[in-house]
C-alpha cells in the first residue's frame, strides 16, 4: 500500500481506501482501479492525496521495511486519537508517509 | 479544606521565581489603542521606542508570512498594510518569545518548546486565513500562547512537573491528565490565570484555558477549536517537543465549527513547516 499525490497517479494504480470529499462523501470506493476519467475527477474534486495498492512509483523492497517501521511508530503515537475521524485519518497518511522518508532516508545514509 | 484550584494555582504563580513581567511594550501599546484620537503614528512610535522589537516585527511583515509584493520599509507603514490590532498582537507574540529564557535543559528544552508553540501559532493562523478571519494575528497570538502554563509549571515546580512528565510516559496517558493527578490542575488552567494576570483581552484566556476540551469554550469557541486543532496537527508532525509524548486527545466538535476540507491538509502543512522555519530563525535573531 502507498500513499501517493495525484500527481504521482497513473491509470491501472488500485485504490487502497476510499476517496471522499471534504464532507466525507464517497467518490470512488476502495478496489476501484483508476482510469483517464478518475483521475480528472480527482484534480476537479480537489484531492490531493489517494493510498494506492501495491507500491508508489519509485518505490523499492527497502522502501517497505521503512514504511512498516514508520507504521509501527504512528501507532503508538496515534494512540490516544479516534483515526476513524477524517482529520486525524489524513494526518494519520501524511505523517506516516513523511516519518517513512525520514527513516529511509537515513537508513540509505543520505 | 484544601483552597480552590485558582487560588493553589496563584500560589504555583508566585512561588520559587514568580512570573516573568508581561512583555511591557503591551500596556503601552493597548493604551495607544484605547485613546479614541490615535492613530498609526501613535502606535508606530511606541514600537519604534524598542528598536529589537521594531526589526524584529520588520522581518516578519516583510517575510512568507505575510508574502507582500513590496518591501515594508517603516513601522508606521507597516501598521497602515498589516492593521493595529494585528500589529499589536504580532508585536506582543515577538515579546514574549523572550520571556522564560533560563529554564534548566533537564526540565524542558526551550528552543523545543517555542518551535512548537510557533508551530501552533503558525498553522492557527493558516486556518484562520482559510476562513478570512479579519484579525488572523490573533489566531496567532492564541496558538503562541496556548502552553505557557507549562513554562510556568516546569520553571516554579520542576520537581512535580518531572513527576507529571514520567506518569505520562509510564501510563501512556496524555501529560495533562498526569498534570491534574499531581498538581490537581492542569498547564491550561494554569496559563489561563497567566493571561489574567498580564491582563490579556478574554479571548486569549479562554483559548488557553480550554485547547484541550474546546466545546467548553462559550465566548469564543472559534479561536479556541483553531488552537485544538492546531495543536494536535502539531502533535503529530511532531514540530517540537512541548511535554505530549503521543497526539493529544481529539475533540471532533472543533473540526465542525472550523469548516474546513480535511483535502486542505498536506499544502497546509506543508505552508505551515515553511512558514515555522522562517518565523523561527526571524524570532531568534534578536
Amino acid at each position: 500500500m502507498a500513499y501517493v499525490s495525484v500527481e504521482q497517479t497513473e491509470p491501472g494504480m488500485v485504490l487502497a481506501s476510499d476517496v471522499v470529499t471534504g464532507r466525507g462523501q464517497v467518490l470512488i470506493i476502495t478496489g476501484q482501479e483508476l482510469t483517464e476519467k478518475h483521475l480528472r475527477g480527482l484534480r476537479t474534486w480537489g484531492v490531493t492525496h489517494v493510498e494506492i495498492q501495491g507500491e508508489a512509483p519509485g518505490s523499492t523492497q527497502v522502501g517497505s521495511a521503512f514504511r512498516e517501521a514508520a507504521g509501527l511508530e504512528m501507532q503508538v503515537h496515534f494512540s490516544n486519537v479516534d483515526t476513524n475521524h477524517c482529520l486525524i485519518d489524513a494526518l494519520y497518511q501524511h505523517c506516516w508517509h513523511r516519518r517513512a522518508e525520514v527513516l529511509s532516508l537515513r537508513g540509505t545514509g543520505s | 479544606m484544601t483552597p480552590p484550584p485558582r487560588s493553589r494555582i496563584r500560589d504555583l504563580l508566585h512561588s520559587n521565581v514568580g512570573l516573568p513581567s508581561p512583555p511591557a511594550v503591551y500596556d503601552r501599546l493597548v493604551r495607544v489603542l484605547d485613546h479614541p484620537r490615535s492613530g498609526s503614528a501613535d502606535i508606530a512610535q511606541v514600537i519604534t521606542e524598542d528598536p529589537s522589537l521594531t526589526a524584529r516585527l520588520l522581518r516578519i511583515v516583510n517575510s512568507a508570512l505575510f508574502g507582500f509584493p513590496k518591501p515594508i520599509k517603516t513601522i508606521t507603514q507597516a501598521v497602515r498594510v498589516v492593521g493595529t490590532n494585528q500589529i499589536r498582537d504580532l508585536a506582543l507574540a515577538t515579546s514574549v518569545t523572550t520571556l522564560f529564557r533560563d529554564l534548566p535543559k533537564e526540565v524542558i528544552d526551550l528552543s523545543s518548546f517555542w518551535r512548537h508553540s510557533l508551530g501552533c501559532a503558525v498553522v492557527a493562523r493558516l486556518i484562520a486565513s482559510h476562513r478570512r478571519e479579519p484579525n488572523v494575528e490573533s489566531f496567532f497570538l492564541c496558538g503562541l500562547m496556548h502552553d505557557i502554563g507549562r513554562l510556568v509549571i516546569y520553571t516554579n515546580a520542576g520537581a512535580e512537573a518531572s513527576k507529571a512528565l514520567l506518569l505520562s510516559i509510564q501510563e501512556g496517558a496524555p501529560l495533562h491528565t498526569c498534570e491534574k493527578a499531581v498538581f490537581t490542575f492542569d498547564h491550561a488552567q494554569v496559563g489561563a490565570v497567566l493571561m489574567d494576570e498580564w491582563k490579556f483581552p478574554a479571548m486569549y484566556r479562554e483559548a488557553v484555558a480550554f485547547h484541550h476540551r474546546p466545546s467548553f469554550a462559550g465566548t469564543f469557541p472559534l479561536e479556541t477549536a483553531a488552537v485544538h486543532v492546531a495543536d494536535i496537527i502539531v502533535n503529530a508532525a511532531q514540530w517540537g517537543f512541548s511535554g505530549e509524548q503521543k497526539i493529544p486527545p481529539h475533540d471532533p466538535s472543533a473540526w465542525e465549527i472550523l469548516g474546513l476540507d480535511v483535502n486542505l491538509l498536506p499544502s497546509l502543512m506543508e505552508m505551515a513547516e515553511r512558514q515555522l522555519d522562517e518565523i523561527i530563525d526571524l524570532t531568534s535573531a534578536a
